[in-house]
C-alpha cells in the first residue's frame, strides 16, 4: 500500500512542487495589499505632495490583485490534478488487486466493506492529501511569511503581543474540534441507525399492519428520533463553540492592535498606515487558524482507511500472467477428481470429504443433492476459484495446479447459479464484453437459449441495457440470457449449476434437448436439486454432506433404493 | 405553488414566532455592534491618533479599546446564542416532520404503500428533511442576520457619505452576478461530475457482485481497462470544479481592492468635493469588506431554498393525504370471533375496473380449512389481502361472524387474523422479538409458540438460541426458516382465524417436514385458509377454491373436484405429477 502511495505521489511529483512554489507565492503576494492601503493612508495625510504616488499605488493594488487570481488558479490547478490524480491511481491500483484475489480471501470480507474501500477509504486519503496540500502548507506559508511581514514591516512587540491570543485560539479550536468529532460520529450512528428502522419498518409494513404494531412502531420510531435530535443539538453546540472562541480570541487581536498600536503610533514608533496594515495581516490569520483542527482530524481518519486498505495488499492474490498468453492448449476433458478434500477456510468441517469421480470427454454428467452438500463447491475446486488441500484433479492428465490459471478457465464454461447481470447491454453480458463475437453468432447463441423471442420484443434487442441487477428481467429471462453465454462459446467443458431453475417445464425441456447436442463430444456437468435435471445423464453422482452417496446411472439408481430414489419419489408427490 | 409552499414553511415556523422575534432582536444588536466596531477604530484614527493627544475631553484611547472588547465579548456571545437558538428550532422542527412523516406511513394504507416505494418514503424521512434542516441552519440562521448586516452597513455608510456609500453599492451588482454565474457554472460542473461518480460506484458495486464471473471468463483485463476509463472521466470531470471555486475567491479580493482604489482615486481627485478624514477611507474600506460575505452567502442561499421549497412540497404532498390514512378507533368490537368467514359477490379492482375478482362467493365455517388455487395472477393473494382490510371492495360485502368487516374496529379484525406472508418479514431484532410482534406474551408463551411451529430445533441450533439477532430482512436465514419463524409468530399470536400464502421457494426438505407439520396442526384447529402451492396441503383441507382470472370456477373437497372429469381441478392435480415423471 504504501508503495502504491509513493508511486502515486512520485508521478506527481513536478506538480505538488510547482503547487508548492506557487501556494507560497500566493500567501506572500495576500500580504501586499494590506501593506499597499497601509501606505496609501500614511499618504493621505499629505495629499498634495503624494497624489500621484497614491494613484500608482492603486494600479498596483488591482494589479497584484490580478496576478493573484492567476496565482490563485495556478495552484488550484496542480493540487487539484494532483489529488484526483493521486486518487485515481489509488483506485486503480485497488482495483487491480481486488480483481486478483483468490476467493478464499473474499469470503470473509462483506460486499459493502470492499465498496466501502473504493468509494470511503480512496476519498479519505484523497481529502488528507488535498488538505495537506492546500490548506497544510497555506497555514505554514502563512505563519512563516505573515509573521515575518509583521515583525518586520511593523513591530516586532505588537507582533508578539498579537500572536498570544492566536496561539490560545489555535489550542482552544483543536480542544473543540475534537468535541465536534466526537458528537458528529455519534450523531451519524444514531442517525444511520434511524434511518434503517425507516427503510425496514416501510418495507414490512403488511407484517407490521398484520400484527397491528403501529403504534409501538411509533413510539420506537420517536424515541430513535428523539435521540437524534438531541445529538444533531449537541453538534450544532459545539460546531457554534468552535466559532464563538475564533471570534472572541480575533476580537481581542484587533483590541490588542487598537490599544497597543494607538500607544506606538502616539510615540512615534509606527505610522497609522503601519496599523491599518497590521490590521490587514491579522485577518489573513483566521483561515488558517480554522483549518488546522480539520487537517489534524482529517489526518486521524486517513490513518484509519490507509490501515483499511492496507490489508487488501495483504490478502493473497491469484497467479496471472503479465500479458494475454497466446495460444491457449485446448484441452479434451477428460476429468479426473481423486481423493479430493475440502474445506472452505474458517471452517472446521468438511465440505468434501474423499470425492473420486472419472468423467470421459464426450460425456454428461449430472450431480444431485440438497442444499449444502457440496456441489457449488465441487465446481469451485474444478475451475480453481479455490484450491485443493487433499488430493487432486487432472484435466486430460494434468493437475489442475500445474496449468497456468487462464488456460484453465478459458477451457472451461461454467454457468453459475447466480444469474448475474452487468449493466449493460444484453449483447455485452452474453459475449461477456469481448468484441470478437459478431452479432448474428450471439443472436444464434439466444435461439438455443430460448430467450431470442423474448430479446426481439425488446425495444432495442440485444443492445437493450440491462438495468442495474436486472430487475428489468424476470428470473428466467435473466437465466435464459445466462445460458446463451455457454452456447455461444466453443469449450470442451461444460458446467450448468442449478441453471435451470426459474424456468417453466416446457422451456427447461427445450433447453435441455439443446444442451444435450451442444454437450456432443463435450465433457458436461449439471448440477441441479431436481431429478428431471439429470436423469438422462450417462452418470449420475448423488452427493450428500460432501460424500459421493451414490453414482450411476438413472436406471440403476433408481434400482439401487437409495437417496437418488427418494428424491424421485418425493419430487414426483410434490 | 411556490407562494404556498413559502407559506407552508413559514407556518411551520409559527409555533416558535416569540423565540423567532427575540432572535432577530438580538441579531439586530450584533450588527449595530459589528458596525461599530469600524467606526471606534475611525474615531481613534481621526480624533486621537491625527492629532496625537492619548485623551480627548475626558475619553481616552483606553477607554475606546475597553468598548472595543465589549462590543467583542458581547456580540460574540450573542452570536453564538442566536445561531445555537435557530439551529435548535430547525432541529426541533425537523424531529416533528420525520415524526409526522413515520406516523403517516405507519397509518397509512397498503394501497398508499404500493403507489409509493419504500425508497420513495425513506429518502423523504432522510435526505428530503436534511434540505429542509439544511434551509434552516444555513438560511434563516444566516439570511436574516445577513440583511440587517447589509441594511446596518449601507445605513451607516449613507450616514457618514452618501457618495461614497453610493460606489460602495455600485460594487454590488458585480459581486452578485460574478457569485450567480460561478455559482450556476459550478453546478452545472458538479451534477456532471456526479454522474460520472455514480456510474464509477455502479461499476464497482457490479465488479464486487460479479467477481466470480469475471474470473471464470477470465475478464480482468477488460474489466481493469474499462475501470481505468471511468476513472480517467471522473478525474477530468472533477477539474473544472476546483478552477470555478478558485476563480469565485480571486475575483472578490479583486472587486475589494478594486473599491478600494476607487473611493481612494475619488478622495484624492477631492471628486465631489470629499472631505479627506483618513479614517473615513479606512472605515469604508472596512465596511466594503464586510459587506461582500453577507450578500455572496444570499445569493447561494437561493439554491439552498429552492431545494428545500422542492422538498417541503414532496413532504406535504404526502402528509395533506389523508384519504390514505386507516381509521382505527372507530368500529365495533364484538366480544369474540368465531371465525365465519363469507365473501358476497365480493368485486375487487386495484386499478380503477381493472377487476382482479369478479364476484366470488364462499363461505367458511368456523373450524373450517380451505385452500385456494389458481394460477399466478387469478386472484388468489388478492383474496387474503382483503379479508384484514389491507384493501377494501368496490363491490359486495365481506363477513365474519354475520358482521361487515367494514364495521369492525380495524385494529380488532387484525388481531384476530393471522396471516403468513409467501415471503416472511424478518426484522433485524431478536428472534424472540421477531415472534413477539410486540404483543404482551410471556416467554413461556414464547418458547410454546416455537414448538408448535416445530422451530425450536432450529431456534435451539442457532448460537444465542431465541435471542439470537437477525440480520436486515432475515439476510441470515433461508426461506425455510424465515417460514419457521413466521410460523412461530402466528402460533404465539394465537388469533380465530390463520391466514397463509405459502412459499414457491425452494425450501430444504428437512424445513419442508416441519413446515407441513405446522400446516396440518393448523388446518384442523383453526379456520384456515390456505393460498396452496403443495399438494399435501390441498389434499387435506376440507374445501377447495379453484380461482381462474378472479373468478370461482369449482369449489368442493379434494375427492368432489376430482369427480369432475376434465374439470380445472382434475387438469391442475395431474400437471403436478406430470412435472416430475419427463
Amino acid at each position: 500500500m504504501k508503495k502504491v502511495i509513493l508511486e502515486a505521489l512520485k508521478k506527481y511529483r513536478v506538480k505538488i512542487l510547482l503547487g508548492i512554489i506557487f501556494i507560497g507565492l500566493n500567501t506572500y503576494l495576500l500580504t501586499i495589499p494590506p501593506l499597499i492601503i497601509g501606505e496609501i493612508v500614511d499618504m493621505l495625510y499629505n495629499v498634495e505632495q503624494n497624489k500621484q504616488d497614491i494613484i500608482n499605488s492603486t494600479y498596483y493594488l488591482i494589479g497584484v490583485c490580478i496576478i493573484l487570481l492567476v496565482v490563485r488558479l495556478i495552484w488550484k490547478y496542480f493540487f487539484a490534478s494532483t489529488q484526483r490524480g493521486f486518487e485515481k491511481e489509488v483506485r486503480k491500483s485497488l482495483f487491480k488487486r481486488f480483481l486478483r484475489l483468490k476467493p478464499k480471501e473474499l469470503i470473509n470480507i462483506k460486499n459493502g466493506e470492499i465498496m466501502s474501500y473504493f468509494v470511503k477509504d480512496c476519498t479519505e486519503m484523497r481529502l488528507f492529501l488535498d488538505k495537506i496540500l492546500s490548506q497544510g502548507t497555506r497555514i505554514v506559508f502563512t505563519f512563516i511569511i505573515t509573521i515575518f511581514q509583521m515583525a518586520k514591516g511593523v513591530n516586532i512587540f505588537l507582533t508578539l503581543a498579537v500572536l498570544f491570543p492566536i496561539f490560545v485560539a489555535i489550542i482552544l479550536v483543536i480542544k473543540i474540534k475534537k468535541y465536534v468529532e466526537e458528537s458528529f460520529r455519534k450523531s451519524q450512528t444514531l442517525f444511520t441507525d434511524m434511518s434503517e428502522f425507516i427503510q425496514e419498518s416501510n418495507d414490512g409494513i403488511k407484517t407490521l399492519k398484520a400484527y397491528s404494531c403501529e403504534d409501538a412502531q411509533i413510539k420506537k420510531f420517536v424515541k430513535k428520533n428523539k435521540k437524534v435530535y438531541e445529538s444533531d443539538n449537541t453538534v450544532d453546540i459545539f460546531s457554534n463553540l468552535l466559532k464563538l472562541s475564533l471570534d472572541i480570541c480575533f476580537g481581542i487581536c484587533y483590541a490588542i492592535s487598537l490599544l497597543l498600536g494607538s500607544r506606538l503610533v502616539l510615540d512615534g514608533n509606527i505610522t497609522v498606515g503601519e496599523l491599518i496594515t497590521f490590521n490587514g495581516y491579522i485577518a489573513l490569520f483566521v483561515n488558517p487558524v480554522a483549518w488546522l483542527p480539520q487537517l489534524i482530524s482529517r489526518s486521524k481518519r486517513a490513518k484509519i482507511s490507509f490501515n483499511r486498505l492496507q490489508k487488501l495488499y495483504t490478502l493473497e492474490t491469484e497467479k496471472y500472467s503479465k500479458n494475454e498468453p497466446k495460444n491457449i492448449i485446448k484441452l479434451k476433458g477428460d476429468i479426473s477428481i481423486k481423493n479430493v478434500s475440502f474445506n472452505y477456510p474458517g471452517s472446521i468441517e468438511n465440505s468434501l470429504e474423499d470425492i473420486n469421480i472419472e468423467i470421459k470427454h464426450g460425456q454428461t454428467i449430472g450431480i444431485i443433492g440438497t442444499l449444502g452438500s457440496g456441489k457449488t463447491t465441487l465446481m469451485n475446486l474444478l475451475t480453481r476459484l479455490f484450491n485443493i488441500h487433499h488430493g487432486q484433479i487432472l484435466i486430460d492428465g494434468y493437475d489442475i495446479k500445474e496449468l497456468p490459471l487462464e488456460v484453465l478457465r478459458k477451457n472451461i464454461c461454467y454457468i453459475t447459479q447466480d444469474n448475474f447481470m452487468f449493466s449493460s447491454s444484453i449483447k455485452d453480458n452474453i459475449s461477456l464484453f469481448d468484441e470478437d463475437y459478431e452479432d448474428s453468432e450471439i443472436k444464434e447463441s439466444t435461439k438455443k437459449a430460448i430467450v431470442y423471442e423474448d430479446i426481439k420484443e425488446m425495444k432495442h434487442g440485444i443492445n437493450t441495457i440491462i438495468e442495474e441487477n436486472g430487475t428489468d428481467l424476470s428470473g428466467g429471462q435473466r437465466q435464459r440470457v445466462a445460458l446463451s453465454r455457454a452456447f455461444l462459446r466453443d469449450r470442451n467443458i461444460l458446467i450448468f449449476d442449478d441453471t435451470f431453475s426459474s424456468l417453466d417445464n416446457n422451456t427447461s425441456e427445450e433447453i435441455i434437448s439443446n444442451v444435450k447436442k451442444l454437450a456432443k463430444g463435450k465433457t458436461c456437468i449439471i448440477i441441479s436439486n431436481k431429478v428431471s435435471d439429470v436423469m438422462f445423464s450417462n452418470q449420475i453422482v448423488v452427493l450428500n454432506d460432501g460424500k459421493v452417496e451414490e453414482i450411476g446411472t438413472n436406471e440403476e439408481l433408481l434400482e439401487n433404493d437409495g437417496m437418488y430414489k427418494k428424491f424421485y419419489e418425493h419430487q414426483s408427490k410434490k | 405553488m411556490k407562494n404556498n409552499t413559502f407559506s407552508k414553511m413559514l407556518k411551520l415556523l409559527k409555533p416558535k414566532r416569540k423565540s423567532l422575534i427575540i432572535i432577530f432582536i438580538l441579531a439586530v444588536i450584533i450588527n449595530i455592534g459589528e458596525v461599530v466596531k469600524p467606526y471606534i477604530i475611525k474615531i481613534v484614527i481621526d480624533d486621537y491618533l491625527s492629532l496625537k493627544i492619548w485623551e480627548k475631553a475626558g475619553m481616552t484611547i483606553g477607554i475606546l479599546g475597553a468598548i472595543y472588547i465589549g462590543i467583542v465579548l458581547l456580540g460574540s456571545i450573542l452570536d453564538f446564542i442566536i445561531t445555537t437558538a435557530t439551529s435548535m428550532i430547525g432541529e426541533e422542527i425537523l424531529y416533528n416532520i420525520r415524526n409526522k412523516l413515520f406516523k403517516y406511513s405507519m397509518k397509512s394504507n397498503i394501497l398508499f404503500h404500493d403507489k409509493t416505494p419504500s425508497g420513495t418514503l425513506f429518502v423523504r424521512t432522510t435526505s428530503d428533511v436534511e434540505d429542509i434542516s439544511n434551509f434552516f441552519k444555513d438560511v434563516v440562521t444566516t439570511f436574516a442576520k445577513d440583511i440587517i448586516m447589509i441594511i446596518a452597513l449601507l445605513t451607516m455608510m449613507f450616514t457618514i457619505d452618501y457618495r461614497l456609500a453610493l460606489v460602495c453599492l455600485g460594487l454590488i451588482p458585480f459581486v452578485i452576478i460574478t457569485t450567480y454565474l460561478t455559482n450556476k457554472i459550478s453546478k452545472k460542473v458538479r451534477e456532471y461530475s456526479k454522474k460520472v461518480k455514480t456510474n464509477l460506484n455502479i461499476f464497482m458495486a457490479e465488479s464486487i457482485y460479479g467477481v466470480k464471473l469475471i474470473k471464470l471468463f477470465n475478464k480482468q483485463r477488460i474489466k481493469e481497462k474499462e475501470y481505468s476509463k471511468i476513472c480517467d472521466e471522473f478525474y477530468k470531470s472533477r477539474m473544472p470544479i476546483a478552477i470555478t471555486e478558485g476563480l469565485i475567491v480571486a475575483f472578490m479580493v479583486i472587486f475589494e481592492n478594486l473599491g478600494v482604489s476607487l473611493i481612494v482615486w475619488i478622495c484624492i481627485n477631492n471628486l465631489f468635493s470629499i472631505s479627506l478624514d483618513v479614517g473615513v477611507i479606512y472605515m469604508f474600506i472596512t465596511y466594503l469588506k464586510q459587506i461582500f460575505a453577507p450578500i455572496q452567502r444570499i445569493v447561494e442561499n437561493f439554491e439552498i431554498i429552492q431545494e428545500a421549497i422542492i422538498s417541503v412540497d414532496k413532504i406535504f404532498n404526502i402528509l395533506e393525504k389523508d384519504e390514505y390514512i386507516e381509521d382505527f378507533d372507530t368500529g365495533i368490537i364484538p366480544k369474540k370471533i368465531e371465525g365465519k368467514i363469507e365473501f358476497k359477490h365480493v368485486w375487487f379492482a386495484y386499478k380503477n375496473n381493472e377487476w382482479v375478482l369478479k364476484d366470488v362467493s364462499f363461505t367458511i365455517n368456523p373450524g373450517e380449512s380451505i385452500a385456494i388455487v389458481g394460477r399466478t395472477g387469478s386472484g388468489k393473494t388478492t383474496i387474503i389481502n382483503l379479508i384484514n382490510r389491507f384493501y377494501d371492495i368496490q363491490k359486495g360485502e365481506i363477513l365474519i361472524d354475520g358482521i361487515n368487516i367494514k364495521d369492525i374496529n380495524l385494529k380488532f379484525l387484525r388481531q384476530n387474523i393471522g396471516i403468513v406472508l409467501q415471503e416472511p418479514f424478518i426484522f433485524a431484532n431478536y428472534i424472540e422479538e421477531n415472534i413477539k410482534m410486540n404483543q404482551k406474551i410471556t416467554d413461556d408463551e414464547v418458547d410454546l409458540a416455537i414448538n408448535l411451529a416445530s422451530a425450536d430445533l432450529f431456534v435451539n441450533s442457532l448460537p444465542k438460541g431465541k435471542k439470537e439477532i437477525a440480520h436486515e430482512r432475515g439476510e441470515s436465514f433461508s426461506a425455510g426458516e424465515k417460514q419457521l419463524i413466521a410460523y412461530a409468530r402466528i402460533f404465539a399470536k394465537n388469533p380465530a382465524i390463520f391466514i397463509l400464502d405459502e412459499a414457491t421457494a425452494n425450501i430444504d426438505t428437512k424445513n419442508e417436514e416441519l413446515i407441513q407439520k405446522s400446516v396440518d396442526k393448523i388446518s384442523k384447529e383453526k379456520t384456515s385458509i390456505f393460498i396452496a402451492h403443495r399438494l399435501s396441503t390441498i389434499v387435506n383441507v376440507d374445501k377447495i377454491i379453484v380461482l381462474s382470472h378472479g373468478k370461482i370456477i369449482e369449489q368442493g373437497s379434494h375427492n368432489e373436484l376430482l369427480k369432475i372429469p376434465n374439470g380445472y381441478y382434475y387438469k391442475l392435480y395431474n400437471s403436478y405429477y406430470q412435472n416430475l415423471s419427463v
